[in-house]
């Protein structure tokens, strides 16, 4: 699981690349011609969203996102366990959530076959990163909750 | 219960959460669902998970976020720190507390193009702790230099936390960074006067350095020139009109990728590691945005904010005197909370006062980043002490705190003055755009 969302988050990145490469030659272009990159808003949006969302399950399995434990360090190691449990509920009924209302968005939207508004990628495809990256999620904080039952290490130790 | 109550615990609940260790993102998002079912039902908070994640991400002014971040990750390991610090070293290592002054404007130059205040307490913490070690300097002082010189990396522009005020508020990303540069450069040269203040009290924590020959000044701007070509060309490239600001962070990744692979740092390790970092740091930023995307409608729709500004309204104080209430509470939250946690978990509440109040959301947006900024050096959440105290061997957290207080004085003057002068925040972006 660790390593799938490790290369996941790796893959995530190629698109931020390209985004990166497009960027500098739209601007190359349009200094020396009038010719530009067509469509590069909708294109870097799409690159955006692979690469950060894609990236959030790995956050999960790092144990990096954004937490504070001023008042739980020092507590019983029992303690810190159960409330670390608790928070690793918290992520999958949240991420869950987030999950199967947005499948649900994106199966309307399909249904109306919106397509973006310069260059007409269809909208589904900027839902799908988001429907994967959050499913992960939801499946790293479970995957969280079972280390974390079975006394295993989680974070960065853990990788 | 009425709305406004709601969200109140709803508050306090969020604040709960954050004790125990749950994730802020997962809090914001926990309370926002929960809060968002009480008050307007199931259908509605179907409504908001369906929909508010999709669209706070698939914004393109958003695409700015992660190209900073790889513009960081790779500055960050194109090996220009060394050059950066012994090039100060050369041209003001000879200074009362000199190589004090040296970390804290290599800090100011690399965390200009780093735009994190941890990467740069860290990256530099490596090649300053050595050096100053090794001529003789205080620890104390050594390890306050460079937590409060890691703080310069938010504050002077390109800075990821100006681009996330400013894509929450609403605000021109580009306006932002202008106003930031003066108040970033202050705080630089305030650290600067803190550091001699301390050194002219008690000499005996700084050697003297004897003054370089002017040739090797000369060599030490060539040596800085990469860094500082790159800040110039993503932030000139704005203010000319030349790119936007998403454009200008793609071309300072890119410029970063060159500068890392043009000094031969560029291996496939060094690839990985930097792509790695982008990722965990923007899927963290995002995740954020997603979980605070769901508080701030159940916050809207609890109707909390009207009832505070009403409530603040009918104090009858003066705006600044609400300004410097906001402040002196964003200090206080600072000893606990994270910097970018604070910001977004009160943003929805305090900003409509601001605006009520005709207070300049740009003047407040530096403000805020700055006591945010603040947050970082005090205990006992202060991340930049942390992270000096972990990377210097047989350092204690003790040590780096003491050290950071002269430097915290010099943080709170330059708040006065920021809160005091307005133009000092509003002068430029006014006389430039």
């Amino acid at each position: 699981m660790k390593s799938f969302l490790k290369c996941v988050a790796l893959i995530g990145t190629i698109p931020l690349l390209a985004a990166v490469g497009l960027t500098v030659l739209d601007i190359v272009l349009r200094s020396v011609s009038s010719v530009t990159v067509h469509g590069l808003t909708d294109i870097v949006t799409l690159c955006t969203m692979c690469g950060a969302i894609l990236a959030i399950p790995y956050g999960f399995a790092k144990d990096q996102h954004v937490s504070i434990d001023v008042f739980t360090s020092r507590m019983p190691e029992t303690t810190q366990k159960l409330l670390m449990l608790f928070a690793a509920l918290l992520g999958f009924l949240f991420l869950g959530g987030v999950f199967w209302f947005s499948v649900q968005q994106m199966i309307t939207e399909f249904g109306y076959g919106d397509r973006s508004q310069s260059i007409g990628i269809p909208m589904v495809w900027y839902w799908l990163p988001l429907v994967v990256g959050i499913g992960l999620s939801a499946l790293a904080s479970l995957w969280i909750m079972w280390r974390i039952a079975t006394g295993r290490r989680i974070g960065e130790g853990a990788l | 219960m009425t709305p406004p109550i709601i969200g109140l615990i709803g508050l306090v609940a969020l604040l709960l959460l954050i004790a125990v260790r749950v994730p802020v993102a997962i809090a914001m998002g926990v309370v926002g669902c929960v809060g968002g079912y009480i008050l307007n039902g199931w259908f509605s908070l179907g409504f908001v998970l369906g929909s508010q994640p999709f669209v706070t991400t698939s914004s393109y002014s958003l695409s700015v976020i992660p190209l900073f971040v790889m513009m960081g990750a790779f500055a960050s390991r194109a090996g220009l720190s060394g050059d950066l610090y012994r090039s100060l070293q050369s041209m003001i290592g000879h200074w009362r507390g000199g190589l004090a002054s040296a970390t804290i404007g290599a800090c100011a130059i690399f965390g200009s193009v780093c735009g994190s205040s941890l990467a740069t307490a860290a990256t530099m913490s490596r090649v300053a702790v050595p050096e100053m070690t090794r001529i003789g300097y205080d620890r104390r002082l050594t390890s306050g230099a460079l937590a409060a010189g890691g703080t310069l990396g938010i504050l002077i522009p390109p800075s990821i936390i100006m681009v996330i005020y400013a894509l929450l508020t609403e605000q021109s990303i580009g306006r932002m960074f202008l106003a930031g540069l003066i108040p970033g450069l202050l705080a630089a040269a305030l650290y600067m006067l803190a550091a001699y203040t301390v050194v002219r009290l008690r000499p005996s924590l700084a050697p003297n350095v004897p003054r370089a020959p002017f040739s090797d000044m000369l060599k030490a701007l060539y040596r800085m020139s990469p860094i500082l070509l790159l800040f110039g060309v993503v932030m000139g490239g704005i203010y000319i009109g030349v790119f936007s600001p998403t454009e200008a962070a793609g071309v300072g990744a890119f410029g970063a990728i060159v500068l890392a692979a043009a000094r031969g740092k560029l291996g496939w390790r060094v690839t990985r590691e930097a792509l790695l970092e982008t990722a965990s740091t923007t899927g963290m930023l995002f995740l954020i945005l997603v979980g605070t995307s769901v508080l701030q409608f159940f916050i809207e729709t609890s109707t909390l904010p009207m009832v505070i500004v009403g409530w603040i309204t009918s104090l009858g104080l003066s705006p600044t005197g609400v300004l410097v209430l906001i402040l002196l509470v964003y200090l206080l939250l600072g000893c606990f909370l994270d910097s970018l946690s604070m910001m977004l978990i009160t943003l929805p509440i305090v900003f409509p006062l601001i605006t009520s109040l005709g207070i300049d959301p740009i003047w407040f947006g530096i403000l805020v980043v700055s006591v945010v900024e603040i947050g970082l050096i005090t205990p006992p959440l202060g991340m930049n002490l942390f992270v000096i105290a972990s990377s210097v061997e047989d350092l204690r957290f003790e040590t780096v705190a003491a050290g950071a207080v002269p430097f915290l004085i010099a943080d709170l003057v330059r708040l006065a003055l920021l809160v005091a002068i307005p133009a000092l925040t509003l002068g430029l972006p006014a006389y430039l755009m």
